[in-house]
Parts: structure tokens; sequence; C-alpha cells
């Protein structure tokens, strides 16, 4: 591979909190290539979030972006000034949510949103010309009556049609990378299918790259390439979806592969080999983060070691895994997610 | 949306009916007879008693309300108990001093208000926001005689910019008309301002916590674009609303103001009623005060739905 389209190095974001500053994103590194979809796995507070909004460089206050680099293309993002960076979102990097209808001003028209945005970032034609170009990328996403849909309110469109609207908003200045957090997850099985698709053929003809952030290990095997699963703020494994889902080298990764670990909602009680809830970013154990909660470091008979000295990895390696008994992991048995 | 109209004006019926039959009995129960007071020493008993039955007043009131509630059905408001004049000649010819005033006050209220409350929320906890909110705190705690003397004793008394008082018809003279204008309608606005601008300010803050407010930096629109897109055009449907519930006190306001003023508006006709006790024009004209602030209020929630298309009337 080149250069890679998007090189994250050392990234960490902190929390000024009442107890100090916690680290919600803890020296996160890795790249992204070109028209690649790369899907950023965890639980709720694993930071996956934080992390998809620092590298928009939105990080909401009283958090921030402490150390580390975005590269975009060569250029570092994180360097950039406040007004040189609003250029940059929504034309070169743009950001998908969960709740398309929640991102939109409910007084303006369709039409008028991506309009919007493609005047603010420099296009001096006239506004009709604009419209036009609003019409085309609402067609390209295969909105439905776009002549009609164009004057309608946010509200007054379907779940699935919202969503298709965001997408064409954050596409229509052609991004190198698009952040999707979370981008299906309120749509129904049907229509979450084909937003899905709809996402990969973009990745595939227009060569963008998609960072896809979800709890849904299904979505995942579906349209990712790579997957990086997060842990505590930190990435614990790294690789292509198809190593990672049969041989994960991760105690934390298999364990969400074989269902253990429900990542939305309540963790199951019964479970006696994974308990307890993911630590907040205030309690992050020493040594590496996963061991109280470690099905192999109870196998092993909790290992001095994982308590004490943080698992380092060499992170230039295709699948890598933050455990100090990478390799001891069998191949798990999830041909079928896999498949 | 014509539906919804008709819906809410049948509503608005009975409860102007209602208080046509409030007014009517508790204008009648306050003591005093305003015929006696009018003729004051020199009114002999026989006399009282002829002018009553010229006015209908020593017939039965069920009688007399009816009476009084089928004229303003045919926009007739009565007669004036002491002058025998019709009520509703005398009330039109104020109305553009009123119309005039209650224009000009809100043109204040929302001059000072609107853009006080929007830059204090948008730079909540800030220098200016911690200037401008123990200033709107001030502002809600003077009472609008004490602002309209106030400005009368710095703008006319002490600098002579302006006269004390008065009134000139627009169509008159509309430099002099406006000039004249000013200083009640500022005090009017000086004291409802201060309401407007809390509302705004809070409404500022609140939508700027919306995600679609913080999404809009994440499509890097220009801050321009989010302060007058996305955050004043939302905060206007609130402030209609606001502005709308403010008119009681806009009228109240406008009845001690007319008076400090001398401005012959509807205020200062009621002012002149209660004191003469002509309880006809006193119970005519409240009932035409709260039909005037129903009806806008129907008017501003239309206007509400017109404005913010989620609403569906
Ligand atoms: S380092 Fe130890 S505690 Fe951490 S995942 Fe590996 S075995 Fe478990």
């Amino acid at each position: 591979m080149t250069e890679p389209l998007l090189k994250v190095t050392g990234l960490t974001v902190e929390f000024l909190g009442r107890h100090g500053t916690v680290r919600a994103v803890d020296d996160v590194s890795f790249t992204i290539g070109r028209g690649e979809i790369i899907g950023l796995v965890g639980e709720s507070a694993s930071g996956k979030s934080t992390l998809g909004l620092a590298l928009m460089r939105m990080v909401p206050s009283p958090g921030r972006i402490s150390s580390g680099s975005i590269s975009l293309e060569g250029q570092d993002l994180a360097a950039l000034s406040e007004a040189e960076m609003r250029t940059v979102r929504g034309s070169r990097i743009s950001l998908i949510v969960q709740d398309a209808l929640a991102t939109m001003n409910p007084v303006t028209t369709i039409g008028e949103q991506i309009e919007e945005v493609i005047r603010d970032h420099g296009d001096r034609s006239s506004r009709a010309e604009r419209m036009t170009r609003a019409a085309t990328m609402l067609r390209e996403v295969r909105l439905p009556n776009v002549d009609q849909n164009l004057r309608r309110f946010p509200h007054e469109l379907s779940g699935g049609m919202q969503q298709r609207v965001a997408i064409a908003e954050g596409l229509v200045l052609g991004p190198q990378v698009i952040i999707a957090d979370e981008p299906t997850t309120a749509l129904d099985v049907t229509v979450q299918a084909q937003i899905l698709s709809l996402l990969r053929e973009i990745c595939d003809t227009r060569g963008t790259s998609i960072v896809f952030v979800t709890h849904d290990l299904a979505t995942v095997a579906e349209i990712c390439d790579r997957v990086m699963v997060m842990y505590a703020g930190r990435i614990v494994e790294s690789g292509t979806v198809r190593e990672v889902f049969r041989q994960p080298a991760h105690p934390y990764t298999k364990a969400l592969l074989s269902g253990l670990l429900p990542l939305a909602g309540e963790p199951l009680a019964e479970l006696d080999t994974l308990s307890g809830q993911p630590p907040r970013p205030e309690d992050w154990p020493t040594g590496c983060r996963f061991h109280p909660r470690c099905p192999l470091g109870e196998a092993l008979d909790h290992p001095e070691i994982c308590m004490t000295d943080d698992p380092h990895v060499d992170e230039s390696q295709p699948h890598w895994a933050a455990c100090h008994f990478a390799e001891l992991q069998q191949p798990a048995l999830t041909e079928e997610v896999a498949g | 949306m014509l539906q919804y109209v008709i819906r809410r004006i049948l509503i608005v019926i009975p409860l102007l009916l209602a208080l046509s039959v409030l007014l009517f009995l508790y204008v009648h129960a306050v003591p005093g007879d305003p015929i006696a007071g009018m003729l004051g020493p020199n009114g002999s008993p026989e006399l009282i008693a002829q002018i009553r039955a010229d006015r209908g007043l020593d017939r039965p009131l069920l009688e007399q309300y009816a009476d009084w509630l089928a004229g303003l059905f045919r926009g007739d408001l009565g007669v004036s108990l002491l002058t025998g004049q019709k009520i509703t000649p005398v009330v039109i010819a104020r109305i553009p001093a009123t119309v005039q005033l209650t224009l000009m006050s809100l043109f204040f209220t929302i001059l000072i208000g609107l853009p006080a409350g929007f830059v204090a929320g948008r730079h909540r906890g800030t220098w200016i926001d911690k200037v401008l909110s123990p200033a709107a705190l001030l502002g809600l705690s003077m009472p609008v005689f004490w602002i309209g003397t106030l400005l009368i004793l710095v703008l006319a008394v002490n600098l002579h910019w302006l006269p004390t008082g008065g009134y000139i018809p627009f169509t008159q003279n509309p430099a002099r008309s406006l000039q004249l204008t000013f200083m009640p309608a500022f005090a009017l606005g000086i004291h409802l301002s201060p309401f407007l601008a809390r509302m705004v300010r809070a409404t500022t803050i609140e939508l700027q916590q919306e995600q679609f407010v913080i999404q809009a930096s994440m499509k890097g629109l220009l801050p321009r674009t989010i302060t007058y897109r996305y955050l004043l055009r939302n905060a206007i449907v609130p402030v209609l609303v606001i502005l709308g519930l403010q008119l009681g006190t806009l009228l109240g306001g406008q009845v001690i103001i007319e008076q400090l003023f001398n401005w012959p508006g509807i205020g200062r006709l009621l002012v002149e009623g209660a004191i003469q006790r002509d309880y006809l024009v006193v119970q005519s004209l409240i009932l035409v005060i709260a039909a005037v602030y129903v009806i806008v209020n129907l008017g501003v929630e239309v206007l509400h739905a017109w404005l913010d298309p989620r609403v569906r009337l």
C-alpha cells in the first residue's frame, strides 16, 4: 500500500472532570486506505464515538485532543486553526450519525439544507445551480421523488429517506473520509440493509473511505474490510474482518464474538465468565485494562503481568492484539459470523 | 388549518360570553350610583330617577344584560351613562392612537429584547451575559409608570428633546406623530423587553445544545449561517408566542402609560370611564380588549404553524 489516506498517530482525548483529567481515547494509532471501510467496534463507554468525533475535531467540551496527529493526505488536521478546520468538515471529512432527523434544521427544506452546505464551502455558482447539484446528489443516494422531496421538510420524510438525505449531505462535496456513527441502528432491518449496501456502493464507486462506528458485529461482517476493536479508550485488536472474526487474538474480541458480551443494552446477569460493566475512563485499571473481566487471565490464574504491565503491540502488523498471551488464543468457532 | 381556526373560534365564543356575564355583574355590584355621582350635590332624587329611567337603568338586570349583549353582536357597545352618547364611535376614534402606540411598543420590545437575549444566550457565561442578565432583572423589576416618569424627567424636563406628552395623528404630521410616540412606546418597550430577552436567551441556549445545531458545525457551515439560519430562525417561533402572551401585559401597561403621556387611546378611555363610574363604558371596553387579546393569540398560533413546518393545525 502507498501512503495511507488517513493516518492517525498517538491520538489522545482528555476530558477535564472534577477529579482531574480522564482519557476517553488513549494513544490510538491506525491508518485507513482509500476506499476502505474500517469498522470501529466496542461497548458504550469504550471511546469509539469520541474517537469518531475527535477525527472531526469536534470533541464536545470539556474534552479536548491533548496529543497526537490526524494526517489526512499528509495534512495534519490536529494542527489546523478552527477556521481552517471548518473548511475541512463536511467537504473532506464528514460525519453521519444515527438519528438523521435530529441533525437537520427543522425549518429548512431538504434542498436548502444541502444547498447551504455547498454554498458555505465556497461554491460561487447560482442558487439554482447549487440546488441542481443537491438534486443530483439525492438521486445518487436513490432518494425517491427527488423533485418533490427537495421542497419537503425533514420531518416529512421516512426514517430511511432521512438517512439517505443525511448521507447525500455528507457526500455532496466528495469527502475522502466519512465517519459513520451507528448510521443504521435506528432503522428497521430492511432499510438497514439498503443503507448499508448504499454505503458500500459509494465507497466502491467514489473511492471514499468510511470509518464505521458500531456495536453491531453483524454489520461489520457485512460491509467492513478491516475491523478495530476498542476497549477502555484503546484499540485492543486490529485486523481484516476475516482474520479477526476467524481467529480473534484478544480475549475481549473473542468474548464479543461468542456473544458473551452484549454490546448495547444490559450485560447478562447470569454470565460467570465475563461479568461486570466496562469500566468508566475515570477508573481504568492498571496494567491490561481488561484484566478484571478477562476470562483468559482467569484461566491462567491471574498472571502478575496482566495487572502490572500494559501489553504493547506492533501496530505495523496487519493483525495484532494487545494481550500478553495473544498467541494462546484458539481459533474461535465463528465461521457463521464471518462467512 | 381553517378547520382548526373555526374550532378555536367556537371555543372562544362561550368564553367571551362567560366573561361578559362576569363583567356585567361585577360592574353592577360596584358600590356608588354613577348618576348620583355625576350630578353631585345638585342631584335631586327626582332628577336622578329620571336620568336612570332615560338610560334604562331601572329595568331588571337580566333585561339590561340581554340588551347589552344584543347590541354587542351588532357592534353596538351601548351608550355612555353620563353623556348618553353612543360608545362605539368614541372607541373607534381612539383606535388609531392605540394601534400606533401598540405597534411602536412592540417594535421597541423586539428591538431591545431580541438582540439582548440572543447575544446573552450565544455568549452564555461571558461578561456580556453577566452584564445583560442582571440588566434584564433590573428592567423586570421597574414599574412602567416609573420608567415613563424617568423618561419624561430626563428627555423632556432636563434635556428638552421631546415634549412631555400628547398626540398628533400620523396622517396629520407623520414626523411629529412619531416623535410623540417615542417616549410612551419606548417606556413600554423597556418594560416588556426584559421578559422577552430572558425567553430568547433560554431558547438560544437550548437551541445551541440541539443536535442539529451541533451538527451544523460538523457540516462545516459558516458561523453566519448557523447564527441566522439555525439559531435566529428557530428562535423566532417562541419569540412570537411570547409576544402574543405579552399582549396582555402590554395592554395593561398602556392604560398607565396613556395616562402618563396624555395619550388619547383606549386605555385612557377605560380609565376615564372607571373614574366617572361610567360602567357601561368600562364593561364594554374590557370585553373588547379581551376579544382582541384572544383573536391576536389565535393569529399568533396560525403564524406559528406557518413559521414552524412541524406544527400542523
Ligand atoms: S493481557 Fe492478560 S488480562 Fe489482558 S487480555 Fe491478555 S490475558 Fe487478559
